[in-house]
């Protein structure tokens, strides 16, 4: 048995539906029109300990549904779920001290006090011991770096910033799990890559499950190889990252850079992006024609200087991956 | 415990960082309860039938309902603005945590500024109890703590029943105002104004008689029964169903957006 087992899990919601205009939204006061969506439908899956799983969709796909499940803030209409032999809706209170939760657009910090008062109140919610709370805290504030931070009101911090004392607040009380609902949602480059950078390390170093969402591809390519695709409520792909890769991308960029160029071969099932007076860029369908075979080609008429060979952009693959699927 | 001790040094911190701004809605909050009692004594000079009580009597119940209500209000503003809560999603990080909800919610919210009516109202409520009791004796002295606890009890269990009205239709408060404002409104008067069924809803239904009506009989004795003495407590049963709704209602909890 796995450590978060999550069987046949559904979640229905009714939705209000109302026609646009003054007239309607009258009507609608005594005659509700409901439309009911299932958000989850029939998801399974399981996930081991010290895993990081990526789990994504499109928007309104049931991403959140599934973490609100998950994190027993919701009760499912049928199905089961365990984590850690703990079922979250109903053990709510004894579960909740293993899990840390954060959500990308709620803050669990308090707006107008500095970062150090959320951080104590946490202490005290989640019943630690000083010496508990001084190795965990000292632990995350060398790794974040929120040595210069700590005094300064929450409302004064910069995004990037406030994200990183977030997701310290919610591993404060060393939790076995960690949901991360899009946690570089907003934040810079240099953000991204630091919250990615302390992500990665803090599984290796206290062993964390970390169950994440986003909509950046970036993300999950430098988090994780494993990948949960859902769309419509229904799971559509369980596996690595690599496995997604293969079965969408046949096509590859191929940059060719030479000093003169006699003659431009012809060759099938390529195609010719951008040329430049010593640049080449085509598209390789190969699944059609190596790459090897192409450069032999490009042999023959040029002195080649140098190569490089592109995958498709990640966030492409989805897009194929999304309208293969109809989402 | 050591949590609420926690919560209201947070919120005394917040009060710190604006200062300027409590000070202006401590005071507001006075003024305003003034003027409150302005239009009561108004009514009084003019309508006769208000002269079956006297000024004091007046008073009394009028502080205590205010004084319950801003009470409840300082302290249970997370059940008075729960909506808030719900609509923001920030129910959910309190769902997230290992403790009660209801001390979670307690603590989720609070407005020191409404002690501006609290110590108002409680000067007045000391102040016509001197004048009302003509003889002192310690049921008497029982009474006034099971009053002072019951008016807090009554508003905050309106709060509580009310609350639960946000997790069926998330903007279903204004439909239970008629029952907080509306109560206090009709509270800040003495009960013995108002014909039988007014009082009786006010009795079984918002018990608010329990605190400005009967013992008031008890206080200037124009009755003896010990039954008095312990009637306001009967509100820990409005408590009690209050909480039951609550949780019942928590069931149908569906969160909101992502």
């Amino acid at each position: 048995m796995s450590y978060i087992n999550v069987k046949n899990l559904n979640k229905t919601f009714k939705v209000l539906q109302r026609d646009s205009g003054l007239k309607k939204a009258f009507r609608s006061l005594f005659k509700r029109d409901y439309k009911y969506i299932n958000a989850v439908d029939n998801i399974s899956f399981e996930i081991d300990e010290g895993e990081i799983v990526a789990y994504i969709g499109p928007n309104g796909a049931g991403k959140s549904t599934t973490i609100k499940m998950l994190t027993g803030i919701l009760k499912p209409d049928s199905g089961e779920i365990s984590v850690d032999g703990f079922n979250p809706f109903t053990d709510r209170k004894k579960y909740v001290k293993n899990i840390g939760v954060v959500f990308g657009q709620k803050s669990q910090l308090w707006w107008d006090l500095p970062v150090i008062e959320s951080f104590l109140l946490l202490k005290d919610i989640y019943g630690l011991s000083d010496y508990e709370y001084n190795e965990s805290f000292n632990q995350l504030k060398k790794l974040l770096d929120l040595e210069n931070i700590l005094s300064t009101p929450v409302r004064q911090l910069s995004l990037g910033t406030r994200m990183r004392c977030e997701i310290a607040a919610s591993l404060l009380h060393n939790p076995k799990i960690l949901f991360l609902d899009e946690p570089t949602i907003g934040l810079d480059a240099v953000s991204k890559v630091s919250v990615r950078k302390f992500i990665k390390e803090i599984n290796k170093k206290r062993k964390v499950t970390i169950i994440l969402t986003s909509h950046d591809m970036a993300d999950i390519e430098a988090l994780t190889n494993r990948l949960i695709v859902i769309g419509h409520g229904k799971k559509l792909y369980d596996g690595t990252l690599n496995g997604i890769k293969k079965k969408f991308t046949s096509n590859k960029k191929l940059e060719i850079i030479f000093d003169k160029l006699n003659d431009i071969p012809n060759i099938k099932n390529t195609k010719i992006i951008k040329k430049e007076k010593n640049r080449i860029i085509l598209e390789v369908d190969t699944k059609e024609v190596s790459i090897s075979s192409v450069v032999k080609k490009y042999t023959n008429e040029c002195e080649i200087k140098d190569i490089n060979v592109y995958d498709e952009d990640i966030d492409n693959i989805i897009v194929k991956l999304y309208q293969e699927l109809n989402l | 415990m050591k949590l609420i001790k926690n919560y209201l040094s947070m919120y005394l911190k917040i009060l710190f960082e604006y200062k300027a701004n409590f000070i202006i809605s401590f005071i507001s909050q006075m003024f305003s309860l003034f003027l409150e009692l302005y239009t009561v004594f108004c009514l009084f000079n003019k309508f006769s039938f208000f002269k079956v009580y006297n000024r004091y009597e007046l008073l009394l119940g009028f502080s205590i309902i205010w004084f319950g209500m801003s009470f409840a209000e300082q302290f249970g503003r997370g059940f008075d603005h729960f909506d808030n809560l719900i609509r923001k999603g920030n129910f959910d990080l309190l769902l997230i945590r290992p403790r009660n909800i209801y001390l979670q919610i307690f603590g989720s919210d609070m407005s020191y500024e409404k002690s501006g009516r609290v110590i108002v109202a409680s000067f007045i409520f000391i102040y016509s109890l001197t004048k009302v009791i003509t003889s002192f004796n310690i049921l008497k002295l029982l009474l006034i703590f099971n009053v002072v606890i019951a008016s807090v009890i009554i508003y905050m269990s309106l709060f509580i029943a009310s609350a639960s009205f946000c997790f069926i239709t998330v903007e279903g408060l204004e439909f239970v105002n008629i029952f907080t404002n509306g109560s206090k409104q009709v509270g800040q008067y003495p009960m013995g104004i108002y014909n039988k069924t007014i009082r009786r809803i006010f009795t079984f239904i918002i018990p608010i008689c329990l605190v400005n009506y009967y013992p008031l009989k008890y206080l200037n004795g124009s009755t003896n029964s010990i039954y008095y003495v312990f009637m306001p407590l009967l509100c820990f049963i409005m408590l009690f169903i209050s909480i039951l709704i609550f949780n019942f209602s928590m069931k149908k909890y569906c969160s909101t957006g992502s």
